[in-house]
């Protein structure tokens, strides 16, 4: 080992570290250089897309209504709000679109919820997030948000509901009951087992119970600064 | 997230082996020996401890201030590969039974995932320096915990007959399968029970 | 030249035999569609990282070779993530931190100290493609096997003029799949038991190629 690291030290003179850290600098340059140019390509793509998806989401949220602007919010209390849009129908403010940030399984995730002014969530769509791939990933589903749609409004019978028992609770209560959300239904029939369609809440096979929380936790947020914000004035 | 919170997730809830897959190739690959899986433990744990303070610091005062975030892959693995390079040559220079015991693991962490995976983590989560550090070193002791685990399982494969075609690494997925599936007790509910 | 790019397929398999680039292989093979774009992203950097260390070769200091390798890896891996992000936004969060872990793919630096400074630009180029075609084919079959029986379907891209919303539904398996396959410990079992079938396969080989060795005698007659 002393023997051979000896003459390779001794090779390492002057000249020689200035050329090959010359070399090295080099291809760095060019690479740090060529990725400028390609991230000032795709970085007003990336920015555009994001405009063009938050824009379809609105469209998806509210049926109705002048869609105002997106407008900063710097709330102390409801730090889960990003930003919000104002819906007015003939001038008079009727829902808003609160643009929501929680934190999901795998990191942050970014929500888009539509809530009438009395704090009564009339839609929501998860916009990003980086779950573990499959884990999760069902709140991307617009069948998720099923279970928060129509509550947390002072004048509707639910709130949202923020803890799985709640939720069993209200599953419970309506009758309606569309799916059952906390079981893994078995198939009624042949056909069914055949031709059915996924059955069963991903949520509570891989207890990525963490997403529900993340959703759950900055829709009741959206919900309150809502009610906070207009609550008073209707 | 509190710290507390923080150690949870990494060791149990988001595993860097079971739940993640970071790090799989020296998992496979030296778990055969109860020994070299704790050297290797030690050795991870060392480095993305250094790792994630540095490339924090990196991030949040450097790429950030000069807007040139997209260049994090590149600068990342390269503070990695030196990071490794510079303990290798401490490690060497002042304590030759730690070089003895964690040496040959060293070279082998800059291709490993999981100290990568770590600084791409803190950065996704916003983390701050300290935050980082600790994430970082519950990771490899995660990390570590599993690797251990999984080597003592594979001692006791010697003694066992198992057909052929299973015998070595595909085994030792199945394995490390079935730990995965006990993990998965570890899930974000015990964090909100513990923690409230 | 041929077999240069063959050889990646079955018998220097990158996931199968050599078993490299594991974590990216199980992390994302939940849904099919994350794989075709997994496998897409790793054999443009193996491809443009293999064409140009083969390029750079003789420009390249021995003693430094390692960190050149990683910068002209790692700009490649940038590349793909900035593109991805841009034009392809659903797959890109799907993959999330597991593109630029591209980065660590022993797959890919194996290949530049292995085979393209050693070798010319035409030869290092088929070795990516069939290196590349081997990971991808692999990474496919672990992402088919986890989404058609973990999950009932098998996730594709949409093309929305012939209503195809991208999701194919296997009849009696989407209603009840088996959801421990999607899971995190479903992607080792399925690696495991691969492997193994991979092991088997190897040894038939040889088995029936040891036999052979007795049989050219009598044909060469």
């Amino acid at each position: 080992m002393k023997q051979e690291n000896k003459p390779n030290k001794a090779n390492w003179d002057f000249k020689q570290i200035l050329l090959v850290g010359s070399k090295l600098f080099v291809i760095a340059a060019i690479s740090a250089t060529l990725l400028s140019l390609i991230y000032a390509v795709t970085e007003p793509a990336k920015q555009e897309n994001i405009l063009a998806e938050e824009k379809e989401t609105l469209s998806v949220l509210i049926a109705s209504g002048d869609i105002g602007p997106k407008e900063a919010v710097n709330s102390m209390q409801f730090k889960q709000v990003i930003s919000r849009w104002i819906v007015r129908e003939a001038g008079n403010p009727v829902a808003v679109v609160l643009q929501l940030a929680g934190n999901g399984y795998g990191g942050p995730l970014s929500l888009m919820a539509g809530y009438k002014l009395d704090g009564e969530l009339i839609n929501a769509k998860l916009m990003v997030n980086t779950e573990t791939p499959g884990l999760g990933k069902k709140a991307e589903t617009d069948a998720y948000m099923n279970k928060f749609r129509g509550k947390g409004g002072t004048g509707s019978g639910y709130p949202l509901p923020v803890n799985k028992e709640m939720l069993a609770e209200q599953q419970q209560g309506s009758s309606a009951g569309s799916t059952t959300v906390f079981q893994v239904k078995r198939p009624a029939n042949f056909a069914e087992w055949l031709f059915g369609k996924p059955k069963g809440n991903v949520d509570t096979v891989t207890g990525a119970t963490i997403t529900f929380t993340a959703v759950s936790g900055a829709l009741e947020a959206g919900s309150d600064y809502v009610k906070q914000t207009w609550g008073g004035a209707e | 997230m509190s710290y507390v919170g923080i150690i949870i997730t990494f060791v149990f809830v988001e595993n860097f082996i079971l739940s993640r897959f970071l790090g799989l190739c020296p998992f496979i690959g030296v778990s055969r020996k109860m020994e070299s899986a704790v050297g290797m433990g030690f050795a991870v744990i060392f480095v993305m401890a250094m790792a994630s303070i540095i490339t924090t610091l990196i991030y949040n005062y450097l790429l950030i201030t000069f807007n040139i975030t997209f260049l994090k892959t590149i600068v990342f693995i390269l503070v990695i590969a030196a990071l490794v390079q510079f303990v290798e040559m401490v490690i060497q220079k002042n304590s030759p039974p730690l070089y003895k015991a964690l040496g040959i693991y060293l070279p082998l962490i800059t291709t490993n995932c999981a100290v990568l995976g770590i600084a791409m983590i803190a950065v996704e989560k916003e983390f701050n320096v300290f935050e980082s550090f600790v994430a970082g070193v519950s990771a490899g002791a995660g990390f570590m915990l599993s690797i251990v685990l999984m080597s003592a399982l594979r001692e006791k494969f010697e003694t066992e007959w198992i057909p052929k075609p299973f015998r070595g690494m595909p085994i030792a997925f199945i394995t490390a399968g079935l730990m995965a599936l006990a993990f998965m007790a570890f899930d974000k509910a015990l964090l909100k029970n513990l923690l409230g | 030249m041929i077999k240069e790019l063959t050889k990646g397929i079955f018998k220097e398999n990158p996931l199968f035999i050599i078993v490299l680039g594991l974590c990216p292989a199980l992390a994302v093979s939940t849904e099919v569609i994350n794989a075709i774009g997994m496998g897409a992203g790793v054999i443009f950097v193996l491809l443009g990282s293999n064409v140009f260390i083969s390029l750079l070769r003789n420009f390249i200091p021995e003693k430094v070779r390692i960190p050149c390798y990683v910068i002209v890896i790692a700009s490649f891996v940038t590349i793909v993530d900035m593109v991805m992000g841009a034009w392809l936004p659903v797959l890109s969060r799907n993959l999330g931190i597991y593109i630029p872990l591209i980065v660590v793919n022993c797959i890919i630096l194996g290949r530049a100290e292995a085979f393209a400074n050693k070798n010319t630009v035409g030869r290092s180029v088929m070795d990516a493609i069939g290196m590349g075609i081997g990971f991808t084919l692999s990474l496919l079959l672990i992402a088919a096997v986890r989404e058609i029986f973990g999950n009932g379907t098998i996730t594709l891209f949409p093309i929305p003029f012939l209503q195809f919303d991208g999701i194919i539904r296997i009849p009696g398996l989407s209603s009840m799949p088996a959801r421990v396959l999607g899971l995190s410990s479903g992607a080792l079992f399925v690696m495991g038991y691969f492997k193994a079938l991979f092991n088997w396969l190897e040894q038939k080989q040889k088995e029936s190629a040891a036999n052979s060795l007795v049989e050219p005698v009598i044909q060469e007659q």
